[in-house]
């Protein structure tokens, strides 16, 4: 997986890509940053794009599975309840 | 001596999450009402201005101020997206309350030069704040929305703890408790059109939540 800074490989985007592809095409995504929304398939276009929007939420979801594969997902989930 | 609070509500045209925020806001004013010894005031939308939130914070003294708005690592915005506190400006004027901003990135440099000039408590994000939702376009539709809920109730429940009289680091630990319950449900979910996408966007939520300077500080 990408360190945060590093830019994600093809082959990465793609898995996020099909991940995004499968949600509800009724969601909307927001970032405070923008002042913009993006419906699902605003957002593909993004990633497809490689905008600084795609990249950022490229970015969050490695972070997710980063956290899930060296545990401090499971870590931080105990520590909050 | 009664508790005030002041709260921004920019809910400027064509920007969902200041809107999101707005509507989500009743549950405020809803705590509020239970409260015998509280006033809340509210900027909304032009109101939410530098010169308005100056006069009122000098004249009303809130101990309590609720950013609701858009922000970077040094500001955070009112309506229009303009400048309500920035960094090296007017950050004093928060000297002894207890903050909570829902404004991007500001608990990364704002946050704790506030706290260094006397800022009891500074609960906020270091990151920016994900929102997934619905695109709902009334107050009621966006208060019913489950995906917006995920991530709203649980930013939201450190306001209402801290109302209730909860201590700074009591309201946070409500916080964590109830963005750690919802990733939880989210991840066990069977609804992947929903949940394979939030979950990340909770988990960056909840791991770049701060609660800055006094945790026994309360309101």
């Amino acid at each position: 997986m990408p360190s945060i800074n590093k830019q994600p490989s093809q082959e990465e985007r793609d898995l996020i890509l099909a991940r995004l592809e499968v949600l509800s095409p009724e969601l909307h995504f927001a970032s405070g940053g923008n002042f913009q929304d993006f419906s699902r398939d605003d957002m593909i276009k993004q990633i497809k794009n490689n905008t600084k929007v795609g990249k950022e939420f490229v970015r969050t979801e490695f972070e997710f599975l980063r956290a899930i594969k060296d545990g401090s997902l499971a870590k931080m989930l105990v520590a909050s309840n | 001596m009664s508790r005030i609070i002041l709260i921004t509500n920019p809910a400027n045209d064509n920007d969902q999450p200041t809107k999101y925020l707005d509507s989500w806001s009743e549950l405020v004013t809803e705590a509020v009402k239970k409260q015998k010894d509280t006033v809340i005031f509210e900027l909304k939308k032009e109101q939410a201005n530098k010169k308005e939130l100056t006069q009122l914070i000098q004249k009303e003294k809130p101990q309590l101020i609720i950013f609701n708005g858009h922000g970077d690592d040094r500001s955070i915005t009112g309506f229009d997206h303009k400048v309500l506190i920035r960094c090296d400006d007017n950050e004093h004027l928060l000297k002894e309350k207890i903050i909570h901003s829902m404004s991007c990135d500001s608990g990364k440099e704002l946050g704790p030069k506030c706290i260094k000039l006397g800022t009891l408590s500074y609960i906020g994000y270091s990151e920016e704040f994900k929102l997934t939702h619905l695109n709902r376009q009334t107050n009621q539709e966006r208060l019913d929305d489950e995906v917006a809920g995920f991530f709203l109730r649980p930013a939201f429940e450190a306001i209402l703890a801290l109302i209730e009289g909860a201590t700074t680091g009591e309201a946070c630990r409500r916080s964590r408790k109830m963005y750690a319950e919802n990733l939880s449900t989210l991840m066990t979910s069977r609804l992947t059109e929903y949940n394979t996408n939030m979950a990340s966007r909770l988990y960056h939520n909840l791991k770049y939540q701060i609660c800055l300077g006094d945790s026994k500080a309360s309101f």
